[in-house]
């Protein structure tokens, strides 16, 4: 039986790295709790649908939670789904509470989360609905996916290098888009290994 | 347990530790050459529109300003 643990890859201290040193008004421990709350979304999900979790993996595209064994499609959608759905609960808490800057980082988080890319959690819950149609087209449908995911996110990296050379200011939207082309990269090298269902 | 304890401490000490020397380092002024970051301010937006006009009408109004 496999043990559980935190696995921190050295890709994610760098990542982690450049958004500190981006970071001017100190607002990353605030993300890292948006992100935790995220987290704890998937998995409370992996329990209540009957799965295990195998353990943590924090790497380039974020935290991969291993499970220990392999649920239905629809199951696999409801898990992805999970973390955004923690983000904006955890956000409608903090509105209600008067935390506006940590409820402004769940919505953020959740949001990007949610756009229908990989390894995203949009992207990973459309790859599982494409698991429930017939296999000839739940595979084009997954070429498709990794297509788009690859081209969105190119082009998301050469819109944040325009919007960095623009106003010499904003570089949010370059990382971010750096970060989706490398995790689709690595994605196109190794298919199962990345992105949040295993 | 105490190995995952173990390393989920030792991941939040390292994470600390960069930011705190990146905080340290831009409080010195060793990184005024780079750009800024604008997510904490996108945050504050999102958060104090949430704030006012609650989280469902906060959400439409960032739609509504995206789409003009």
């Amino acid at each position: 039986m496999m043990r559980k643990k935190v696995e921190a890859a050295p890709s994610f201290y760098i990542f982690w790295a450049i958004f500190c040193l981006l970071d001017k008004e100190g607002v990353m421990p605030l993300f890292l709790c948006a992100a935790m709350i995220h987290e704890l979304g998937h998995a409370l999900a992996i329990y209540l649908c009957g799965g295990r979790l195998d353990g943590i993996q924090l790497c380039i595209t974020g935290a991969v939670l291993k499970q220990g064994k392999c649920l239905g499609y629809g199951a696999e959608c409801l898990i992805a789904l999970a973390g955004p759905a923690a983000g904006l609960g955890a956000a409608w808490i903090c509105t209600a509470v008067g935390f506006p800057m940590l409820a402004g980082a769940n919505l953020l988080l959740s949001l990007f989360n949610s756009l229908p890319l990989l390894p995203l959690d949009g992207g990973c819950a459309i790859q599982s609905l494409l698991g429930m149609l017939p296999s000839a087209a739940a595979e084009v449908g997954r070429k498709l996916l990794h297509a788009f995911s690859i081209v969105a996110a190119a082009a998301w990296t050469v819109f944040g290098t325009a919007l960095l050379a623009y106003t010499g200011q904003n570089a949010t939207a370059l990382v971010a888009g750096a970060f989706l082309l490398s995790a689709n990269l690595m994605l196109l090298r190794n298919p199962v290994k990345y992105g949040m269902i295993k | 347990m105490m190995e995952n304890i173990r390393s989920a401490l030792v991941c939040a000490g390292i994470c600390l530790g960069i930011f705190l020397t990146a905080q340290l380092l831009r409080t010195a002024g060793a990184l005024s050459f780079l750009p800024d970051s604008n997510a904490g301010e996108a945050a504050a937006v999102l958060g104090n529109i949430a704030a006012e006009n609650g989280l469902s009408d906060g959400l439409v109004a960032v739609f509504s300003a995206v789409g003009k």
